[in-house]
């Protein structure tokens, strides 16, 4: 799916909503980046716009978010200072904890997916085919003491 | 309905694992073999292990959860009523595509539950019935392993050498030797070595989204292609709906959809099911007609009951060495049996494996590990947490035999439907007392040998929900018409030309992944099925 297609499953407010809200979810910390910064709301787009179930959970959860905020600070999500921010974001996961735990899957699963994020972590930012990686080969040696024991295995 | 003169000798319904040898053995033998697989032929190089997005084919098409998956060829389960969510593939290949390939057989104890602990039913055959087809079965997938096991009758060479331990597996090992408890190298259907014109595998790790090499002994780089060369044809994209019977009650073939969603007939003089534990007692329940009301093959009253997974405990130990448990293969290292026969005094009957997990990528990492911990914390305690657990985790699966219950049961649900319109399966499970305690054994005795291995943290999952990978006993063999649905050679008591020859038949569980003991037992039907027909295999 092209990002034109991505993004036309979430609106441009419900993108700025969306990066806020992962920005919450996984902040920014030393080199790494929030996942907002990241731009996992392309990915969250993109799911919507792949699957409308998973679409209107997420955009109903989105707007049960803006609610909330509005309802107990009367301001927008994205003007509120953090300790705000994560008080409503508290309040969405006790009352709706099927989108919660939805979003945050497919946030995980985005921002860990991407490439940027697995080389900060140190890893080689590569799929694991073709080239796979070394160990070294069993040693038989390692189990002769186990062999020492006998048999523990029930005659039948 | 279209209609057609081909008649085979006979009809094999699923190309998984049980399906695939039961055709290979036969078609060698010179039958004519048609098999009807409702998924399509995989093909290992476009399996995401070659992308860089392969860790998010888990959470969509390959899932091991077919509701998850939802594509055309699967069938949903209505798996509300159970703590275990069935697990399987539909491919040429069946669940060996996704399955990590952990390969131990069961043990000789496993055929005999009856006898020595007065609990279930024992198999109408023997372990050492058995060896002979478990070493063609070893032969023909390719094992690593080591012989010399203390824990089970000796066995014959193992194909390539063991896996290799990783860091994780040498790290647990330690924890069990201090200990002073059995560990083992896994038998592992997934070649070290290159054998039979297959590759030997690399460790690039995520064996349960397909292997890309053909290191790991899924059928369709197995049986099929020996299959398909010794005659067997299988047809691709065809899901059955239903065996058909003749004017004197014999099944003389199936109904199924074919590709282009034609109902279609395929004719045979035997119809072999091989569907897996739920999938068969499906297609039997939904043959139902007048002769048989309640199920084909079921006079019993059992086609569907006595399910049994294996309740699957995770221990996840968090150490500060990095241990790299992506590299190596998933399911696959070293396991113990130090707690797998019966002793009453542990509070419970049977008992259990430990199969040691290494660990997977950022992802799965994130989103709670092997053990399925559930995701790490959001905010701001997030970055460290990930931390300290990318790389750094083993898990202990606690694999628990789990006794056949009656009222743990495959049926069809009332609305749910396939894309076919075939009414889908429900599955009612509930875990038994024994299975309980010893489910909490287990746990106390992993956290054990993880500290006495180096861990600084321990996580638990008392009952991974999905789990339901070994789908088990709902068409179960025996010697009496009235407590089993085939007998010793896997023959419908009531039909006597239609046969079950996946996981369905298995009277009891063990405490092992099953594939080994499945497709041995596959073998065994095939070989009588050859000798009744006074035939011989080259």
């Amino acid at each position: 799916m092209s990002a034109a297609e991505a993004t036309r499953s979430f609106s441009e407010g419900q993108t700025a909503l969306a990066s806020e809200v992962l920005d919450q979810l996984i902040p920014g910390r030393d080199d790494f980046p929030g996942a907002g910064e990241l731009g996992v709301a392309q990915h969250l787009g993109s799911l919507a716009a792949s699957k409308p179930d998973l679409g209107a959970l997420l955009s109903g959860g989105l707007e049960a978010i803006d609610s909330e905020s509005r309802r107990t600070h009367a301001a927008a999500f994205a003007d509120l200072g953090d300790d705000q921010k994560i008080e409503v974001l508290r309040t969405v996961e006790s009352r709706s904890p099927e989108f919660f735990a939805m979003l945050v899957r497919h946030s995980y699963a985005g921002y860990y997916s991407h490439r940027r994020v697995i080389e900060l972590m140190g890893l080689e930012a590569r799929p694991p085919q073709p080239l796979g990686f070394e160990l070294e080969p069993f040693d038989p040696i390692t189990v002769e003491h186990i062999k020492e024991r006998g048999k523990i295995w029930r005659d039948a | 309905m279209g209609s057609s003169n081909d008649i085979a000798d006979v009809v094999v319904v699923g190309a998984g694992a049980s399906g695939g040898a039961f055709s290979w053995r036969l078609a060698k033998a010179g039958f004519d073999v048609v098999c009807l697989e409702q998924g399509g032929w995989p093909d290992p190089h476009d399996y995401a292990s070659g992308r860089d997005d392969w860790e998010l084919s888990r959470l969509s098409y390959m899932s091991p959860d077919p509701n998850v998956r939802g594509l055309p060829e699967d069938y949903p389960v209505n798996d509300e009523d159970s703590p275990i969510a069935p697990l399987m593939h539909n491919a040429v290949g069946g669940s060996t595509i996704h399955w990590s390939a952990h390969f131990p057989r069961f043990r000789p104890s496993d055929f005999r539950v009856k006898s020595l602990d007065g609990v279930a039913d024992d198999f109408p055959m023997t372990y050492e019935d058995l060896e002979p087809f478990f070493d063609e079965n070893d032969r023909i997938s390719g094992v690593a392993g080591m012989t010399g096991d203390p824990g089970y009758p000796e066995k014959s060479e193992r194909q390539t050498r063991a896996i290799p331990l990783g860091k994780p597996g040498e790290t647990i090992a330690r924890g069990f030797d201090k200990l002073g408890w059995h560990w083992w190298p896994s038998d592992s259907a997934i070649l070290t070595e290159a054998y039979d014109g297959r590759a030997a595998c690399n460790n690039c790790g995520p064996c349960d989204i397909g292997c890309y090499r053909k290191a790991k002994a899924s059928t369709d780089v197995t049986y099929w292609p020996k299959a398909i060369a010794a005659g067997a044809r299988l047809k691709t994209r065809c899901r059955v709906s239903e065996i058909t019977l003749d004017s004197d009650g014999r099944a003389d073939g199936v109904a199924y959809y074919d590709e282009s969603g034609a109902l279609q007939r395929q004719k045979g003089r035997a119809v072999v099911v091989a569907c897996n534990g739920i999938g068969t007692p499906r297609l039997l329940l939904n043959s139902a007609s007048g002769r048989f009301p309640n199920g084909l093959a079921n006079s019993s009253g059992l086609v569907g009951k006595n399910l049994m997974f294996h309740p699957y405990a995770m221990v996840t130990g968090v150490f500060d060495e990095r241990l790299d448990g992506y590299k190596g293969p998933i399911g696959c290292s070293i396991l113990s049996q130090e707690f797998y026969e019966t002793d009453l005094s542990r509070g419970f009957v049977r008992g259990y494996t430990f199969q040691i997990a290494r660990s997977s990528g950022p992802v799965n990492t994130a989103l709670g590990g092997l053990g399925g911990h559930g995701p790490i914390p959001w905010g701001a305690e997030h970055h460290d947490v990930m931390r300290e657990r990318l790389g750094h985790t083993l898990t202990i699966a606690v694999i628990g035999e789990d006794l056949p219950e009656h009222h743990n049961a495959v049926t069809i649900d009332d609305e749910l439907a396939d894309g076919h319109g075939i009414p889908a399966p429900k599955v009612s499970y509930t875990m038994s007392e024994n299975s309980t305690r010893m489910m909490d054994h287990g746990i106390e005795k992993s956290t054990l040998v993880l500290e006495a291995a180096g861990a600084k943290d321990v996580l638990v999952n008392p009952l991974l929900r999905p789990a339901g990978w070994h789908l088990m006993g709902t068409a179960r063999m025996g010697t009496d018409p009235a407590t089993s649905v085939v007998d010793s050679e896997g023959r419908a008591h009531d039909v006597d030309n239609l046969y079950v020859i996946d996981g369905s038949i298995l009277v009891t569980g063990g405490a092992v992944n099953p594939t080994s003991t499945i497709q041995a037992l596959a073998l065994y039907v095939a070989e009588r099925f050859v000798e009744r027909a006074g035939r011989r295999g080259a």
